[in-house]
Order: structure tokens, then C-alpha cells, then sequence
């Protein structure tokens, strides 16, 4: 054997040894079986909490925090009541209270004959018969004019049974009264399937939708509860929520007058989804996403945290109906929160106690042989019966084991995911079982974050059947697995079915790890205390970058200043490693990726708990600190977020087999072969169109978008349902055709980049949404663009342009300076966001703010007062907040003409002197994540656009109903009214040019008119909404249809107010150097403390040039050859130069 | 061979002698020459194999590379925004170029500053890293390669987010959190935003990804040097590793030396993703501008393709005149 065939043979068997090695790798890696391993977690203690009588008025506590409290004082010890159930109806009620606009309370009660007979107003009790007879001289007519308008308006209604009514506001009179005249039913009418029950009270207010607020603020129900013991009671409601906003409804609950803890006040009733069933195909054979819809029925839910933060539900504390006494009656009541309901009845019950397995099993009488052996019963989850949250859905994956299976085309095959991620999400789904006797059952599930455990109730006919069922943790996996309900020794639960249809729930809680989130939020609460007390001693100044700086030269014995400083810091450092532990243990000895920000905050009070040294460590530590302190601001958000997806359900007596629910490595290379293959020849742009696009070209206009597949798709729906079938009157050169308008919508990236690309090569699209809302008057320059108002292009405005009146009614006018380019209009607003300040109120109140600030003024007036608290108001840093100060000092950006920047303006000058005193001045921070600080409380007051509101909305329900929006500030004007004017980001539609047969403009503009019209957009925005959730709110630009959209009416007053000012600059040729150079102008005077008025003036001139510059490449012969202006009445605003004004 | 001895052999008037062609096919050659054009065809059609191998990359070259440079050219005599048809206005925008862009000045200036320091220290860091690894056993040699080509793998804007963390303008950046540590810093260095840091930062952060092609050149250089030169050397008294890269790696490495220089000049000036990862475009008072940049914004954001043309010239010619010395320079030795 020579040497070649030697190295021949070993590289042969190398190779052989290769091939080995990857088949073994691919059935090593995924045929090993599904390892799902449960574990205990070791002192989780079930809530318990020992009440005493007394507790604070209106508490602040949460729950564990007021169970752990009331511990100290454990002497008095209260059971929870165990008797038969208290019904109370809707037309129990004892007395009503209203919130009057000016803030005062006004009680009415019944007496034991239903007659309203005592007025409490202002803190004195007075005869109500007696007031209206007019005898109590200092009931001013005022008080009695309030109260003969709501007395004379509480009835029974047959249809709703208890209702109130109240005035709308306009047409007040000067004391704030309406006249009788405009007295208006202010309730729409429920849809029609509710079935009418008069014993219910409808429950609500301002769901008129007319943008008007109510002279009420709110209204409370009070019941006087026939209770015989005083013992904790868990509480029942019996709901009804009418049709409206999506929001959830918040009630706010309390007993004796007091909310009893701090959830009380904010008790969410959740609406129930369900799905329309038909299932539907695009023509490429994708699955289109199942419509949801909301499920109008009476609902009964006990009262419990709406986060699933506890294991059981709320216990409530209620005394016994003797000690009630004439001065201190023993009320339960109910006050409107958020959104109309309809309460029927409030059910007193003994609080639930689940059994035990053991228990379980013997009350059914569990034996080996009841196993049922042969009823193996497979359930798919991708569609269930209900659901609670709107924005659960079911998903697709391509995964081999996954059942349905498909890998190329789109098949909805599981449930959950990424979205399932919150305490308090769950649906319901209903499976059959053909013999009575005890199962085990199962799951396809995988968890979505690695190395999160998820945790789940598990309800199985409206009931929970044992204790482990209460908080069942689903350990992670590596993917999909499957594995049975199982206990921390591995073995099967068994569940007792009958024979018949069962219902089975599966609701996300927090499970274990909110002992951990408790202790995060307390400790997190007391080191900021410390930092601002630290700050105080040393005198660490603040940087506008949100850093300390303390003098590092100095020792400080914090010890002398700070009372047990030393023990505090051993505790903060005891409690991190607890919570890390705590964490660890919770998600089964592993530590998920929030678990790092503890482990650092650990590290870091470790270093300061060295005894005096450490000490000498915290002032120069102060940054840490609060990076730290950030961090785990950040831990406590994701901590909560459990995601898990589920596939389907198996029940079966042992016989299934769970390694099938793991796809081995062959099977997910194959699948992954036939992807990429697949991937070469799908074009994803069409998923979801009905019909197949490159059919029937003749008559179609094409629409470039630039958003995801799921908009895409809806907007694809809505034309095959709304635009298409209806023929269109359609312009061409005079002549009206009435035709119908095919449209391909076309999905792409960079939308304008692409037009732009195809424009050259003469294949534009005709329409373009989603464009920004700046560049397209740069393309209009350069010809690209049909003017909205030239359809015809012909450089001379249509003489039956339709195009005003259809701007004017519905978008604000400000938009029409972006659409502007020498008096002709390019685009059409799409999208539009607005601004306003937002504001905690609790913090606001605390600080004694009482209303938030109207005027910049009087933000400077307030600032002192948050900064002595270490808050801060938020207003970043930028050129686009800089606009606003130009607009509302009256300075405009350019000349009326668009020739030259004005900024060299004394107005100008005033304006931006103003604005960079904002942070050289008044030293507010540059650039925060607002959305953090404000949830904190550290920034409780700042400007921020609609895209903090949908975050606060979506994801921050821990301070819901604690902040409110206002108009932004502005100044005050001579006249008295405030100048608010702002802009706001947005997107257009724009048509481009197309010439000879490819010329559509006229069905561009059709397409366009439809689009934003505001029956669509309120229909997409129902949709968008519908499938995302409210994080995603259509930002529409349309100031008709905002106000069909979710909002409050008092938001949209907000929005509204905001609105009337929205102003922007207009685009004119070398515009795009304001930005640039203003940005500039403002770092070297703000940041660099140079002299305003110079970077001021630098800026224009390099403005200025820059516009001169491409005011001559365009119209070059407007000037002469010294680069002066010679042309009489040029203007790049408008087609002609117009005078002032 | 084989076809053109039967071309002649069908030639009855020609005598066939390999030896002395010109003086016994006087009339033939006479025929070749016609033309130089004709000759050289005929030339060319002798080496078919050759040209069809390397036709793919001429093509490509020709149609990406070489027209759109002459196309670059043309149209830098014109005014054209991209969507209408070009204006011939003669050398107006090489006279704005020179006369009235100040920005051009200041991205000149920026380019000049970046490309004196990363130029020279890259290619001298990157012949230095290569003999280094040339140095090591034969073994690790990749490994070593692989670690110091991998950073300009990565591409700008990988950097950049790796960059952006350890140049971070708050405390939380590692160069700011380890100095405000130390406490030498009382308060972060905003090394993206501060004017005076903008440039240095950009020369860090591209010095760390600079050993890319010509590193890898000078790596496959090295091993070409052939080894019985060091045998002859060590003979003839050459005792250090030092004087073996003086006298007999350097003069061997030429050919590289010289492709790498060329690397280099290139790289330097054309600098732009970097700084646009890193400081945003347009960087705070311009201080991240560079040629590339200011070609780019005038190209995308302005849409005056000409002028963004006039531009690209000057940076072409600035390239090839300094490639050219490169060139004199390292072929004299040579």
C-alpha cells in the first residue's frame, strides 16, 4: 500500500466518521425525549392576610403589603366567612353619590321607603324635601338647581333598569348649568342582543361619542349589605358590558367608604372574544387569520387582581351589619371607573378553599382501575371557544410535529405565543369525552422566553378541581414538548371527566415570583429615598444627562446623617440575593435573562455592605446606583412576562406517547429544506389577496405600502369588500366614466426609495401610502409627482378640483403647508400623530399641583417644585421640539415666499433663547425613556405623542387611573387664549406621475379619497385594533374618525384642543438644511454654551445659501447673474408671489 | 499550436520554418500587421481559453465598474437630479467644488486627517501582524488569521454596535464607566457628540478592522518567501529574525506590498460607513463628514447626481494620483 492510498483510506473513514457523527448529532438533538421536569418551589406562601378593623382610610397598600402589615398586629384574627351566600341586587341600593364638575360630593340616601330624603352636600346633611321647598336660606339656589337636575333624572329604565341620566355640556350658562332645553339622554343604546333585565343597573357615563364631558365626575352605588359576621368574604359581580371602546371597564370598589388596599380602586371587569367560524383561503391557499369578534353576555366573576399577581381572589373584610351604626352605616360601593357596565348583582361568598389532590381524589373515588385506558381524546387549541384579552391569537408554525402541520402555506395551528405573555390572559375551549373515569391531560405547549417557567391556572368547568391546579407551572422546554399535568415527583395528575362536553380555562398568573416583584417594587421605592437622601447631605448636583456628580475628595460619615444606613444597605443586599433566588427557584434553578440586572444590583450592595468602607463607597456611587436602580426598573416589567404557546390538548389514560410532540432532526431538516426551496418561489408580497393579482391587469392601479404582512392583508380585505365592488366615478380629461378600479397592492420595503427607482424606469406604481411626510414635495419639484389638485398634469390647477373640499373636511388645515409646493398640493395626510402632556395625577396632587401647567410659564413655576423632589419634567431634546417655541413666538421658519430662512427673525431669536434655556436654564434632562420614568414617578409630567399613550394603555395597568393628558403648554396670547401650536410626525399618499396608458392618476385620487375617508379609516382602525391590541392604535389622520376610536371623551377633548393648533413649516427647495443646521445651532449654544446669537446667525447664512443655491437650480432664470432675485412675483410656496397674509 | 500549423500548412506559398518566421513569411507578416488592431485580434484569438476564463470578471468589471466610472465622468459635467434628463452646464460644478462648498473642505480636511494616520498605521500594522503570524508554528497560523481578519468581516455597522457600547456618550459606556470608576473623569466624555472626539473615535474604531485583504496578502506573501533563501542567509551571517524581514522578507513580500499599498490608499478615502454608524449622518457639526459622505448626501438627500459625480472625480483622481506614487515609490525599491 503506497502513501496516496493510505491518506486515500484516511480520508475516506474521516469522512465516514463525519457523516456519522451528523446523523447521530440530528437524532441526538431532536429525537431526545420531551424532558419536561417539574419542580417544587419551597416557601411560595399562599396569600394569607389577618385584617384588623381599623385600617387606614383610603389605603395605599396592596394587598401584600397590607396582609404583611396587619401581621404585626395579628392580636385580633378574623375568619373567612363560611355561611351561605349574600345576594345583593342592582335595586338594593341605599344611597348614590355624585362627583359634581367643581369637585364637591353630593350624597343622596334612601329611606326605608325609597324616597331620597337626605342631601349631605359640602359636609352637611340636609332634608331633601326641605331643600327644594327652599327653606334652608343658605342652600344657595345653586345647590338646588344641582340637585333637582340629577334627582329629577334617576329612574328606572325598562330596559336597563336603574339609570341616571345627565347633562351634556353644551350650551351651559354662566354658573355652568345647562338649561333645561338641552337636556339629552346621554346613552347610546345597547345593541340588541342584551336581554333586558330591569333588576340591572346600567353603569357609566359619556358613551355618546360626541366629545363633550359631562357635568358629573362620577357617580358611586351604595349598598347596605345585610351581613351577619364580620369575616373576610370573597365578592362576586355579575356583569353585563354593553358595546363600546374596547377598553376594559375599571370599577372601583370600596367598603365602609374606604378602599379597602390599593386594588380595590381599580377592579377590571374583561370583556369575552370569541370567533367567527368560518375559515378562509387566499389564492395562494394561505390561511386568512379568523376574525374575532366580542361576545355580548351576562358574565359572573369574583373579584381578583386582573394581573393574576395572586393566587386567590380578593378577600375583602366586611363587618357585620349590627355594628353598623346611624353615623357609620356599613356600605359596600361601587364607583364608575372606566367604560359603561351593566351590575346586576354583588354576591358575598365564603371564600373558595381548593382541595387537595388527595382530597380530590377520594371525593371522586380514584382508583387504578377507573383509568380510562382506550378514550384517548385529542383537542386543538389554535381556535378557542372564548377568550378574554383581545390581542391572543392563534399563530402559525412550521414546525413537523406541529398538528395541523404545513410548512409552506399559512395554517393557524397553535395558540398563545409572544402575546400570552401577561397574568390575567387565558381562553376556554371545550372538548368532549366518551366515558366517565379518570384521565391524565396533556399538552403540546413550548414557552416562548428561554428559561422561563410559565405559570397558568387550569379550570376545568368553572372550577378549579385541586389546589396544584391553582398556579400549575409549565417548566420550560427547548422548544416544543409535551408532557402531562404532572407534580414535582414527575407522576401524572389524574382528573375525574364525565362523560360529556367539558370546558377547560387556562389563565396566565404570576405564580412564586410575586413575592419577588413585591420585594423588587418596595426596595426599589426605599433606594431612591436613600439616593435623594444621600443627594441631600452630600449636595451631588445633577447633570442635564440625568448624572450625579459628587466631590470624590471628600469622605462623608453617612452613618452620623443617616440613621441605621449601615443595616439598610445589609438589607437592601439580604433582599437582592433573596429575590435572585427567588427568581431562580421560580423558573426551576435557572436564572432567566432579568435575572442578570438583580445579580449586578446583588454585586453592587454587597461592595457597599463592607461595613465603613462600603459607606465611603455610596456617594460615588450614586450613578450606579440609579443605573442599577434603572435597570431592575426595566427586571420588574419583564418579570411579569411569561409567554406561552399551546398546540393542543390530549386527554388519555398513560397511552400517549409525548415524544411525537418533538420533531426529530431529520424531520426539521426536511421541513427546513422544503422552506428555503419554498422560499425561492413564494411571493409573499400577495399573501393574503383573495384573488390572484397579475390576473386581469387592464383596468387596476398598483399601490405600493410600506408596512407589515397584517396590515397589508386587512387593507387588501377591505378593498375586495369595499372599494372594488363599487363603481367609481372616475375624470378623465372632462369626461366622467363611472368604472370599477381593480387594485394591486403591493407590499415593500423602502417605499420611497423604490418608487423613485421605478419612476426613472417608467413603471411606477400610481399610488404610493405609508410615504413620509417631508420628501414628497422634493420629488414634486423634480416632476415625479401628480399634484392632487392637477390631476390631468397639465401645470395648471383643475378647474372642478374636488380636492379642497374633501381636505378641508377631513384633515386639519395645517396640513396643508406640508402638502404645498408652488400652490399646487401632493399629498393627502395619512397618518398623523398627536402630542399632548401627560401628567401623573397622583403625584400632581401630592406635590399640590392642582391643575397641570397651561403655559410654559407655568411649567417654569412647577419645575422647582419637582426638582426638589428629584422629578423631572420631560420635554427632550431636539429640533423637533424646537419648532414648536418658533410657531408659538410667532416666528416663522421661512419668509412668506419660501426664498429665505427666518430665523434671523427677533422672534426666532426670542424663541430659541427660550428653548435652550429649558435646559441651560432650568436644567431639564435632554433625553429619557419617559415611558420608565413616568411609571416610576420620576418624571410625572412631560410632553411625549400618542405613542407613550398606547405604551401606558397596553402595557403600565399598575398606574391606570392614576394619570391623565392635557393640551401641551403653550403661551399665552394677548387675547387670553393659549397658542398650543405643535406638529406631529406622520405619512402620506402620494400619486405618482405616470405618462400615456399607465397614466391613472384620476383612479389614484379615487383610491386615495377611499382610503381616508372616514368610514374606512375607522374600519381599519376597528381592525388594527381588533388584531393588535390597543399598543397598536391607528394614528389616523383623519380628525372625523379619531373620534370613532377608542379613545375617552376626555381624551379626545385633549386630542381635539391639540389638534386646533397642529402647525407645521412648510417644504420648500434647500429646507432640508433648517433641520440640519438648527441642530446644529442648538448644540454649540446649549451644549457648548456658545453665544446664541452667533450659531444663530451661522446657521441661517448656511441655510440661506444652501436655499439660494436650489432655488437657481431649479428656476435659474428668476435670477440674474450676480444670483439676485429678478423675477417679479416668484414665490416656492405659492405658484405666484401673494402679499402677506 | 496545433491550429496554427494548420493555417499554415493550407498557406501553399509559405514556407513552414518555426525557427526564422519573419524572414520566410515576409508576406504573411505583412498581412498581420496591416492593422495593429487586425494584429492584435489575431493575437487574441491564440489565447481564446485565457480570455473566456477571465471574461466573467471583465464583464463585470466593465459593466459596474469601468462604465460607471466613465459614465461618473460625463456626468459630472452635467446638472442631473435623478429623475429628468441631465443639462449640460459645462465645469459649473467643479467650480462650486472649489469655490464656494465649504463642506467639501471640511470633508477634504476630515478625509485627509483620517487617511494620513489609518493609512500608514494599517499597512504597517498589518505587515507587522502577518510576519508576526508568520512567526508562530505552523498549526495556529489560521487561528491567529481568522482572530485578526475577523473584526473587518464584521462590517460597519456590526462595529458599530459593538463600538457604540464602549463609546457610549452616558456612564454606562465602558470607557466612560471604567474612567469615572477610576475617577478620572467626574462626569462621561461624550465621545459622539463632542466635536473634538468625533475624529479620533472614527480612527480607533477603523484601525481595529483595518487587517482585511492586504493582511491577508501579506499572510499568503509570507509563506511564498521561499525557504532556502534563509538557508543562504543564515550562511551568509544573517543571525536575527529581524534582519531575515530587512533583508529577505521585505524584498520578497514586494509584489504585496505593493497590492496591499493600493488596499489601503483606497480604503482610506473612501472612508464613510464607519463614521455614519457611528456619529450619524450628518455628525454633529460635521466633524464625522467625509468625501464619501458628503458624495452620498449630495447623491441621496439632494438628489444632484452631477455634482455628486464632480465630487466622485476628484475623489477618484486624488486615489489614482496617490496610488500612483504609492507605486513609483515601492517599484524603485523594488
Amino acid at each position: 500500500m503506497d502513501k496516496k492510498q493510505k491518506r486515500k483510506i484516511i480520508v475516506l473513514v474521516i469522512f465516514a466518521v463525519l457523516v456519522v457523527a451528523i446523523i447521530a448529532a440530528l437524532f441526538i438533538y431532536g429525537g431526545r425525549k420531551a424532558d419536561v421536569k417539574q419542580f417544587k418551589v419551597e416557601n411560595d406562601d399562599i396569600l394569607d392576610f389577618n385584617p384588623f378593623a381599623d385600617y387606614e382610610e383610603r389605603s395605599d397598600n396592596s394587598l401584600l403589603e397590607y396582609g404583611k402589615v396587619l401581621k404585626k398586629y395579628g392580636d385580633k384574627k378574623y375568619e373567612s366567612y363560611a355561611g351561605e351566600d349574600i345576594v345583593i341586587n342592582a335595586t338594593d341600593f341605599y344611597g348614590i353619590s355624585f362627583k359634581i364638575d367643581s369637585g364637591d360630593t353630593l350624597y343622596l340616601y334612601r329611606d326605608d321607603n325609597g324616597e331620597y330624603k337626605n342631601v349631605s352636600y359640602r359636609g352637611k346633611n340636609y332634608d331633601y324635601g326641605k331643600v327644594l321647598n327652599g327653606e334652608f336660606s343658605f342652600a344657595t339656589e345653586e345647590v338646588v338647581r344641582k340637585i333637582e337636575r340629577i334627582v329629577n333624572h334617576i329612574s328606572f329604565d325598562e330596559d336597563y333598569g336603574f339609570t341616571y341620566k345627565v347633562d351634556i355640556e353644551e350650551g351651559r350658562d354662566e354658573n355652568g348649568y345647562t338649561s333645561a332645553s338641552n337636556q339629552k339622554d346621554r346613552f347610546t343604546e345597547a345593541s340588541g342582543t342584551i336581554k333586558a333585565d330591569p333588576s340591572a343597573i346600567y353603569f357609566g357615563r359619556n358613551d355618546a361619542g360626541d366629545g363633550s364631558s359631562s357635568a358629573i365626575e362620577e357617580i358611586t352605588f351604595i349598598y347596605k349589605p345585610d351581613v351577619p359576621e364580620t369575616a373576610l368574604y370573597s365578592m362576586d359581580v355579575e356583569y353585563f358590558l354593553p358595546e363600546n371602546r374596547s377598553n376594559n371597564t375599571l370599577v372601583r370598589l370600596s367598603v365602609d367608604n374606604k378602599y379597602p388596599f390599593k386594588e380595590a380602586a381599580s377592579i377590571e371587569l374583561k370583556r369575552v372574544y370569541g370567533f367567527f367560524d368560518k375559515k378562509s383561503l387566499d389564492f395562494g391557499g394561505n390561511e386568512i387569520r379568523n376574525q374575532q369578534q366580542e361576545l355580548f353576555m351576562w358574565q359572573t366573576t369574583t373579584l381578583q387582581n386582573p394581573e393574576g399577581l395572586y393566587r386567590n381572589p380578593y378577600r375583602f373584610l366586611i363587618n357585620a351589619s349590627s355594628l353598623a351604626s346611624a353615623d357609620k352605616p356599613r356600605t359596600i360601593s361601587l364607583t364608575f371607573g372606566r367604560e359603561p357596565v351593566i351590575i346586576k348583582t354583588i354576591t358575598l361568598k365564603a371564600p373558595l378553599k381548593s382541595l387537595t389532590y388527595e382530597e380530590y381524589k377520594v371525593r371522586n373515588s380514584f382508583s387504578e382501575s377507573a383509568i380510562v385506558k382506550d378514550g384517548l381524546t385529542k383537542v386543538e387549541f389554535e381556535v378557542p371557544d372564548t377568550k378574554n384579552t383581545i390581542s391572543i391569537r392563534s399563530e402559525w408554525d412550521g414546525d413537523y410535529a406541529s398538528s395541523p402541520a404545513s410548512y409552506k402555506v399559512t395554517r393557524y395551528n397553535y395558540f398563545g405565543g409572544d402575546r400570552w405573555a401577561n397574568g390575567g390572559d387565558g381562553a376556554s375551549w371545550s372538548f368532549n369525552v366518551e366515558k366517565d373515569g379518570w384521565y391524565q391531560i396533556g399538552f403540546r405547549y413550548q414557552n416562548t422566553l428561554t428559561d422561563i417557567a410559565v405559570y397558568a391556572e387550569i379550570n376545568i368547568d368553572g372550577e378549579i378541581p385541586f389546589e396544584q391546579m391553582e398556579e400549575y407551572c409549565f417548566p420550560y422546554t427547548d422548544g416544543w414538548a409535551g408532557s402531562s399535568l404532572i407534580d414535582e415527583n414527575q407522576q401524572p395528575y389524574y382528573f375525574y371527566l364525565t362523560k360529556g362536553t367539558h370546558t377547560i380555562s387556562i389563565t396566565s398568573k404570576v405564580g412564586p415570583l410575586r413575592k419577588a416583584i413585591q420585594s423588587l417594587k418596595e426596595s426599589m421605592d426605599s433606594i431612591s429615598k436613600l439616593i435623594s437622601m444621600v443627594v441631600n447631605i452630600t449636595g451631588a448636583t445633577r447633570s442635564s444627562t440625568g448624572g450625579y456628580s459628587v466631590d470624590k475628595n471628600r469622605d462623608w460619615d453617612l452613618d452620623k446623617y443617616i440613621m441605621g444606613i449601615e443595616e439598610e444597605i445589609a438589607n437592601y443586599r439580604d433582599t437582592f440575593e433573596r429575590i435572585f433566588n427567588e427568581i431562580k427557584a421560580a423558573n426551576g434553578d435557572v436564572t432567566p435573562y432579568y435575572g442578570s440586572s438583580v445579580a449586578v444590583a446583588k454585586a453592587l450592595f454587597e461592595r457597599l455592605a463592607r461595613g465603613t468602607e462600603g459607606l465611603e463607597d455610596i456617594p460615588a456611587s450614586l450613578n450606579e446606583i440609579s443605573n442599577a436602580l434603572s435597570s431592575l426598573s426595566t427586571t420588574l416589567q419583564n418579570i411579569t412576562e411569561q409567554p406561552i404557546a399551546i398546540d393542543y390538548m390530549v386527554i388519555h389514560g398513560g397511552e400517549f406517547n409525548y415524544d411525537k410532540c418533538r420533531s426529530n432532526g431529520f424531520q426539521s431538516f426536511y421541513v427546513g429544506a422544503i422552506k428555503f426551496g419554498d422560499s425561492w418561489v413564494k411571493d409573499y408580497s400577495v399573501v393574503g389577496a383573495r384573488e390572484d393579482p397579475s390576473k386581469n391587469q387592464t383596468e387596476e392601479i398598483e399601490v405600493y405600502i410600506g408596512r407589515g404582512r397584517e396590515y397589508v392583508e386587512m387593507l387588501r380585505a377591505l378593498i375586495a369588500e369595499d372599494f372594488t365592488p363599487v363603481k367609481r366615478a372616475v375624470t378623465v380629461n372632462g369626461v366622467t366614466e363611472e368604472k370599477y378600479i381593480r387594485v394591486n397592492v403591493n407590499m415593500v420595503q423602502n417605499v420611497e426609495g423604490l418608487v423613485m427607482l421605478r419612476y426613472v424606469t417608467k413603471t411606477a406604481p400610481d399610488v404610493a401610502i405609508s410615504v413620509g411626510n417631508r420628501s414628497p414635495v422634493e420629488y414634486a419639484a423634480r416632476g415625479a409627482l401628480v399634484a392632487y389638485n392637477d390631476l390631468d398634469g397639465d401645470g395648471v390647477e383643475d378647474e372642478n378640483t374636488d380636492f379642497y373640499t374633501y381636505f378641508d373636511e377631513n384633515f386639519l388645515p395645517g396640513n396643508y403647508t406640508l402638502s404645498r409646493y408652488r400652490g399646487m398640493y401632493y399629498t393627502v395626510p395619512e397618518t398623523q400623530n398627536w402630542v399632548a402632556l401627560f401628567y401623573r395625577t397622583d403625584i400632581m396632587e401630592e406635590l399640590g399641583i392642582e391643575n397641570p401647567p397651561d403655559t410654559w410659564e407655568e411649567v417654569y413655576e412647577i419645575l422647582p417644585r419637582l426638582q426638589e423632589k428629584s422629578m423631572d419634567f420631560c420635554y427632550n431634546y431636539g429640533v423637533g421640539n424646537m419648532y414648536p417655541f418658533l410657531y408659538q413666538n410667532g416666528a416663522s421658519v421661512y419668509d412668506a415666499d419660501g426664498l429665505h430662512s427666518n430665523l434671523d427673525s427677533a422672534e426666532a431669536y426670542d424663541a430659541f433663547y427660550e428653548y435652550a434655556n429649558l435646559y441651560n436654564k432650568y436644567n431639564i434632562p435632554y433625553a429619557s425613556n419617559f415611558y420608565m420614568k413616568f411609571k416610576l414617578g420620576d418624571m410625572p409630567i412631560g410632553v411625549a405623542d400618542m405613542g407613550l399613550y398606547c405604551q401606558l394603555k397596553y402595557s403600565a395597568p399598575e398606574i391606570n387611573g392614576k394619570w391623565a393628558m392635557s393640551p401641551v403648554p403653550g403661551h399665552l396670547k394677548e387675547d387670553g387664549t393659549v397658542d398650543r401650536s405643535m406638529g406631529g410626525s406622520g405619512t402620506t399618499c402620494i400619486l405618482i406621475r405616470n405618462e400615456g396608458d399607465r397614466n391613472h392618476a384620476a383612479e389614484g385620487w379615487e383610491f386615495v379619497k377611499w382610503w381616508m375617508s372616514e368610514e374606512i379609516q375607522v374600519k381599519y382602525a376597528q381592525e388594527v385594533e381588533a388584531t393588535f391590541g390597543v399598543a397598536s392604535r391607528w394614528n389616523t389622520a383623519n380628525k372625523l374618525a379619531i373620534n370613532n376610536m377608542a379613545y375617552s371623551d376626555d381624551e379626545l377633548e385633549v386630542i381635539n384642543e391639540q389638534w386646533k393648533y397642529f402647525t407645521e413649516y412648510p417644504v420648500v427647495l434647500g429646507g432640508y438644511y433648517t433641520d440640519r443646521y438648527l441642530l446644529t445651532a442648538l448644540n454649540q449654544s446649549v451644549l457648548q454654551g456658545d453665544n446664541i446669537r452667533i450659531a444663530l446667525e451661522d446657521a441661517v447664512r448656511e441655510i440661506n445659501k444652501e436655499m439660494k443655491r436650489k432655488q437657481k437650480e431649479f428656476f435659474n432664470d428668476a435670477f440674474d447673474s450676480e444670483g439676485n432675485l429678478i423675477k417679479e412675483d416668484f414665490s416656492i410656496i405659492w405658484s405666484t408671489r401673494k402679499g402677506e397674509g | 499550436m496545433s491550429k496554427k500549423e494548420k493555417k499554415l500548412k493550407n498557406e501553399p506559398s509559405v514556407v513552414v520554418d518555426s525557427d526564422n518566421q519573419e524572414l520566410a513569411t515576409g508576406k504573411k507578416k505583412k498581412d498581420y500587421t496591416k492593422s495593429y488592431f487586425r494584429f492584435k485580434l489575431h493575437e487574441m484569438g491564440q489565447f481564446k481559453m485565457s480570455y473566456a476564463l477571465i471574461a466573467p470578471f471583465f464583464i463585470c468589471f466593465i459593466t459596474f465598474t469601468l462604465l460607471p466610472l466613465i459614465a461618473s465622468a460625463a456626468l459630472s459635467f452635467f446638472y442631473f437630479n435623478a429623475l429628468s434628463l441631465p443639462r449640460f452646464i459645462f465645469w459649473d460644478n467643479y467650480l462650486y467644488l472649489f469655490v464656494e462648498d465649504s463642506l467639501f473642505l471640511k470633508a477634504f480636511s476630515n478625509t485627509l486627517y483620517y487617511a494620513i494616520i489609518v493609512g500608514p498605521v494599517s499597512y504597517i500594522a498589518s505587515y507587522f501582524f502577518a510576519w508576526f503570524i508568520n512567526q508562530v508554528p505552523k498549526r495556529l497560523k489560521p487561528l491567529y488569521t481568522l482572530a485578526f481578519y475577523a473584526p473587518s468581516l464584521t462590517g460597519g455597522v456590526a462595529l458599530s454596535v459593538v463600538w457604540l457600547v464602549v463609546f457610549a456618550n452616558d456612564s454606562q459606556g465602558y470607557i466612560n464607566s471604567a474612567l469615572l470608576n477610576a475617577g478620572l473623569i467626574t462626569e462621561p466624555i461624550q465621545f459622539l457628540q463632542n466635536v473634538n472626539w468625533i475624529m479620533p473615535v472614527i480612527i480607533i474604531v477603523s484601525l481595529w478592522s483595518s487587517l482585511g485583504t492586504g493582511f491577508l496578502s501579506f499572510v499568503a506573501g509570507f509563506t511564498n518567501v521561499d525557504k532556502e533563501l534563509y538557508d543562504a542567509a543564515m550562511v551568509d551571517g544573517i543571525t536575527s529574525r529581524f534582519q531575515r524581514l530587512i533583508y529577505i522578507d521585505i524584498p520578497q513580500t514586494m509584489p504585496q506590498l505593493l497590492f496591499s499599498a493600493v488596499l489601503t490608499i483606497t480604503g482610506s478615502f473612501t472612508v464613510g460607513g464607519i463614521s455614519q454608524a457611528l456619529v450619524g449622518h450628518p455628525s454633529p457639526e460635521d466633524a464625522g463628514l467625509t468625501i464619501m459622505l458628503h458624495l452620498g448626501d449630495y447623491a441621496g438627500q439632494r438628489f444632484e447626481v452631477g455634482y455628486a459625480s464632480a465630487i466622485a472625480v476628484v475623489l477618484s483622481a486624488l486615489v489614482l494620483g496617490i496610488g500612483r506614487l504609492a507605486f513609483r515609490l515601492l517599484s524603485d525599491k523594488g
